[in-house]
């Protein structure tokens, strides 16, 4: 390697080489594992089986105990939005990611849900933040509001994790659709490789 | 030689993509420290490291899919690593020297283990000045020993432009280094 290089610029490499390693805390492998014994892949089948079936339960459950009162409910679900537009304001972007999970119990179709949502897709100054949005679009019905944030947020969106994350948005569209905004995707000459491989592989579904 | 040699990084990643996350934990084991390192000398901030760690590796299941079979997995890493700092920064340079100054052991009283550590303190220095698209550079080529063309993997670019990448950075590093100090050039 250091053939390459001026006799003043290898010292500068054996400099950076000899360089103190530095030490993590002593606890990061358990708080990994914590978090890892946590992570549910989305795509396994009996997981997410089990997942749709917990989905499915709880909302029979609030359904059979809104069905008691309709005023109760229209009154919690505007408290929820109001509560999401409110959280996706704050400064804290765990706040923002847990408003987002909170977003999830939203009654399916709520458009003042799905627009906080698109908002936090392609507002949010945090990746993260953007990726859990996605995530939860990816779940809503493929509406038209989904579809535009989708086609969107592709066309500006410029990490790779997002990226990832609203091909999973893309993958619920109608095949005219997909292909589309699949197409306009791949034609970004800057566009990240692995971005490039699953938006390739989605392109042949 | 052990009876049972330990599994390459390629043969754990496959595992990975399986479903085993005990092969995950096993490459955290192995990479988590040097992963550690270059990312808090990057973002100068050891918390946001710790966090990033553990984000990468958490990265690398939900991109599992997009690791090829004669895939080369340390670059893969990094890569994954780097992008998520990039994204955590983004645009917002990290310019936090507390990271390097805690990265400088305590000398144990020599004179020439004290004027290493003193030169090494500078460089360290010198290297918190620089931008994160430098630092990275030097980073991976110079201290973790990444060839030009894994660097080209994880910055994707080219071999080429990889190389012309880290002469750019060690000459910034060089006028960086003697402003530290105040030596002429």
């Amino acid at each position: 390697m250091n053939d390459d290089y001026s006799d003043g610029e290898v010292e500068l490499l054996d400099g950076l080489h000899r360089l103190h390693p530095s030490a993590p805390a002593a606890d990061i492998r358990e708080r990994f594992r914590a978090r890892t014994a946590a992570y549910r892949p989305r795509r396994t089948p009996h997981r997410s089986a089990v997942l749709l079936a917990l989905a499915a339960m709880l909302l029979l459950t609030v359904a059979l105990l809104r069905s008691h009162d309709r005023d109760n409910h229209e009154q919690e679900t505007i408290g929820l939005q109001r509560q999401l537009t409110a959280a996706l304001q704050n400064l804290s972007a765990a706040t923002r990611l847990q408003a987002i999970n909170t977003a999830k119990s939203a009654p399916a179709g709520d458009s003042v849900v799905t627009a906080a949502l698109v908002s936090a897709l392609l507002h949010d100054q945090n990746a993260n933040v953007r990726v859990a949005a996605a995530e939860a679009l990816a779940q809503l019905a493929p509406s038209r509001a989904v579809r535009l944030a989708a086609a969107q947020g592709l066309a500006t969106e410029r990490s790779p994790f997002v990226q990832v994350a609203l091909l999973d948005v893309v993958r619920q569209l109608q095949p005219a659709d997909r292909v589309h905004i699949v197409r306009q995707l791949l034609a970004q000459p800057d566009l990240d490789a692995d971005v490039r491989d699953a938006a390739t592989q989605l392109s042949t579904l | 030689m052990p009876p049972f040699p330990e599994p390459s990084d390629r043969a754990l990643m496959h595992d990975v993509q399986r479903g085993d996350l005990a092969a995950l934990d096993m490459l955290f084991a192995r990479h988590h420290r040097r992963l550690y390192s270059f990312l808090a000398r990057l973002t100068g901030d050891p918390d946001a490291a710790d966090d990033l760690v553990q984000d990468a590796f958490l990265r690398l299941l939900r991109f599992k899919a997009s690791f090829r079979a004669d895939g080369e997995f340390i670059p893969w890493l990094f890569r994954i690593a780097r992008n998520l700092a990039v994204d955590r920064y983004h645009g917002a340079e990290p310019t936090s020297a507390s990271a390097s100054d805690a990265l400088v052991a305590e000398s144990d009283g020599a004179l020439d283990v004290l004027l290493r550590d003193e030169r090494q303190h500078q460089l360290e220095q010198a290297l918190a000045t620089l931008p994160l698209a430098q630092r990275e550079v030097l980073l991976l080529h110079g201290t973790e020993h990444l060839s030009h063309r894994d660097l080209g993997a994880v910055l994707g670019c080219t071999e080429g432009a990889a190389r012309v990448r880290v002469h750019r950075a060690l000459a910034a590093l060089r006028g960086a280094w003697h402003a530290t100090t105040g030596e002429p050039r």
